[in-house]
Order: structure tokens, then sequence, then C-alpha cells
């Protein structure tokens, strides 16, 4: 009785933990890393005389330069973008641009090694920033939040628009 | 090494010490149950066996693996058997991404099996301990020699593609298996068993990832099974023998009146 009550437990245990565990061979994480922006406005108070920043929902265009693919058209707002450094260079540079305006270049210089993430999945690239450069037609400047570039969710850089009185 | 080599160290010592002692502490409470006049010897015999199931199952599921194990078992007081296992084995595999790995080493094992039945019935006699279920602790380890290649990395926007290789030698790691099994008496000494196992990589001396199969331990990305079946001799201690064989005779005997009486 004791028997049957044991092998009823480990079989049951050992089928669950193997459900658990079945392996199909298929990569089943996130191996690229994107570069976290946030978008703001920083907007003066005239009652208050006081600068402050807000979060901006607006219609960009972006790319990477030199790359005809877009990353963000002007079909939507955003609030926040997700930028890929370039893998294999130390410098990726971006053209962000609001509405039809000319646009402004974001030039990023950054270190990137590869990870070893798992046989299924292969490496993924982790960068780390450097430096930053950027043109001011719209943008007034940016602020680095955290330089370590290692998975889709972080925010990195955040960047403030030009000021709009109220 | 570092100080979190050192805890993991410290932290599977003390797993093992403790199944131990509960193994100890079991064993002594079932001989209070069982009370005094079972005077038993300590050493019973001992056993080697080879591991039939895993070459089996390399050339019939997964020909990229290939494994050849064996172990040998001290028997004590027909319930706790001490175990060493050694093994080789080897493994070259390609992923669906076109990752490359290939690893071949020895390895072993050290634990115990403990054997779950009553080693004495209702009326204190001893049973006949040919057949038994038993569960089972193992620490194994092995240094490896691998080989991870053509691991591709891409850029999906700015474009490029490259390969990335890593390499190692003389490369440990260790693990942990929880299993339960039987062991049956096939004829005159020869013995033969199964065994479910359920392993778990504990440490390495790299990046765990890095070692997607161990040899011994299976892959390394969470728990693992394995399916053993092994056949071979068992040897006995002239004492233990006697004891077996005046037992069966007793349940013949004790059969044949029951026979008589129907």
């Amino acid at each position: 009785m004791m028997m049957k009550k044991f092998w009823t437990v480990f079989c049951s245990l050992a089928l669950l933990v193997t459900g658990c565990t079945t392996h199909d061979g298929e990569c089943h994480e996130e191996i690229h890393t994107l570069m976290g922006v946030e978008l703001y406005s920083t907007q003066y108070n005239a009652q208050e005389e006081v600068y402050k920043p807000t979060p901006y929902n607006v219609h960009l265009q972006v790319y990477g330069v030199g790359n005809d693919s877009l990353l963000y058209s002007l079909d939507k707002s955003v609030k926040e973008i997700a930028l890929p450094l370039n893998n294999f260079d130390t410098i990726s540079q971006f053209v962000i641009a609001m509405d039809s305006c000319i646009g402004d270049t974001l030039q990023i210089i950054h270190t990137s090694k590869n990870k070893f993430v798992s046989f299924e999945c292969g490496c993924k690239f982790e960068h780390s920033i450097k430096s930053y450069n950027y043109t001011n037609h719209e943008i007034d400047s940016i602020l680095l939040l955290n330089p370590e570039v290692n998975d889709i969710n972080a925010k990195h850089l955040r960047i403030f628009f030009r000021t709009v009185q109220q | 090494m570092s100080n979190k080599r050192h805890f993991r160290f410290v932290a599977i010592s003390m797993l093992i010490a403790l199944m131990l002692c509960v193994t100890v502490k079991s064993y002594a409470q079932e001989e209070n149950a069982a009370e005094h006049h079972k005077i038993d010897t300590v050493y019973c015999g001992w056993s080697a066996h080879v591991d039939i199931a895993s070459p089996f199952m390399g050339l019939i599921v997964d020909r990229s693996i290939r494994t050849l194990e064996a172990a040998i078992d001290v028997n004590l007081f027909n319930k706790i058997f001490p175990i060493a296992e050694i093994g080789y084995g080897q493994i070259n595999s390609i992923s669906k991404g076109g990752s490359h790995f290939q690893a071949a080493a020895p390895y072993w094992r050290i634990g115990l099996n403990y054997n779950i039945m009553r080693r004495f019935d209702n009326d204190d006699k001893p049973r006949p301990m040919h057949n038994y279920p038993f569960v089972g602790l193992r620490y194994g380890m092995s240094v490896l020699n691998y080989k991870l290649t053509d691991i591709p990395v891409s850029d999906p926007y700015w474009g490029g593609t490259q390969s990335v290789d890593y390499t190692g030698k003389n490369v440990y790691a260790g693990w942990l298996e929880l299993l339960a099994g039987v062991r049956v008496d096939v004829a005159k000494g020869f013995t033969m068993g199964w065994a479910i196992r359920m392993k778990m990589l504990s440490h390495a001396s790299i990046q765990k990832e890095l070692l997607w199969y161990v040899p011994g331990c299976g892959r390394t990305d969470g728990l693992s099974f394995s399916f053993t079946y092994t056949l071979g001799f068992t040897a006995r201690t002239a004492a233990e023998r006697k004891k077996v064989e005046t037992q069966k005779a007793k349940e013949r005997a004790q059969e044949h009146v029951t026979i008589k009486q129907k």
C-alpha cells in the first residue's frame, strides 16, 4: 500500500515537472537590446515663472543615418521611443524629425560587447553609452539617465524639446 | 574562489549532510520501533552494475549524445547503500539557430540509496531484501573540455553578421540528483534495476549558460530527467545469504501449511 502511494506520488511529480521543463529547441528569450528614450518638453509657466519639464506626446519621424528603414513614422504620436544601437560600430546616428521639420541628428558614441544567452538563442549585444551629441533645431537638451543598454525596457536618455510658452 | 562559490559549496555540503542526518535518523527510529532482538551486521554485501539504458537511448533517441556508466555500491544494514558511479559522456549537437556544441568528459557521482521497504515484518522477522525500492541522492561532478562554436550574431537594423566561438578546457561543473528506483534479483547474484533521476546543475567554474550540456548531468537549463536501467552482480555476505534462505524456507513451509489447510 505504501509502495503504491510512493510510486503514484513520484510518477505524478515526475510527469508534472517534465511537462514544465519541456525543451522545444526554440529561443524564448529577448536577445535584442534597445536604447530607451523619453520625450519631454520644458514648458514655461508664466504664472509661476518657472520651467517645468513634462512628458511630451509628439509625432516623430525617426531613422538611422545611412539607413532607409523608418523606426518611427509620423502616423502616430509617441511619448517614448526605443532606438537600436549599432552592434558592429561604436557610433550610432539617428535623425529625429518633428512633423515635416528638418529634424535633429542624435549621435551616440558607445561600446558594444556580446553576451552569451543560451544555446538556442545565441548571443545578445550590450552597449555602454560613452557620450552623445545632437543638433539643436528642435531639441533643447538631453539628459543621460542610464549609460548601460542591456535590455529593452529601461530608459537611458531623456530628450527635452524646445520650450513651449503657456 | 569567490565568496559566491564558497557559499554554494557550503550550501551543497549542508544539504548532503542534512539528507544523511535525515536518513540516519529515520533509520534509528525504525530500529527503535522494531526493538531489540534484531542484531544485524553492518556490512551485508556489495554490488556492481552497468547502465544499459544510456547507450541504448543514445543509439535510438538522440544520436548526438553518447553515455556509458557503471556503479558500485555497498550494502549497509540492508538499508543504506553508499554508492559511487563513474561514466563517460560525449555530445555533438547543433541548435536550430546553427550554434554547435561539443563536449566530451568523464564524470563521477557519489551519494547513497535508501531502501524504503521495512526490513522486518510485523512479527519482527527479517524480510528478504532481494527486491527493494529506493530513493537516493547524488552529487555529481565532471571536468570537461567544450566547444561552443558558430553562434550567429547579427544586427537586424544596421545590418551585419558575425559568428562567435567559446571554448574551454578543464572546466568543472557540479550537480545534484534526486532519484527513485527499484533493485530486483534476477538469478544467482545477478541483479537488475531501474531509476528515474531528477538533476539540477549546482555550480560551474564558468558562466553556466555556456555549459549547455554536461556529461552525466544532461541539459543544464533547469531541471533535467534521465532514466537508468542497470544490470550487474550483487555479492552478499554468507550471513546475509543464510538469513534470507532461512526466511525463504519459512515462507515456503508456511505456504505448504496454508495449502494443506485449504
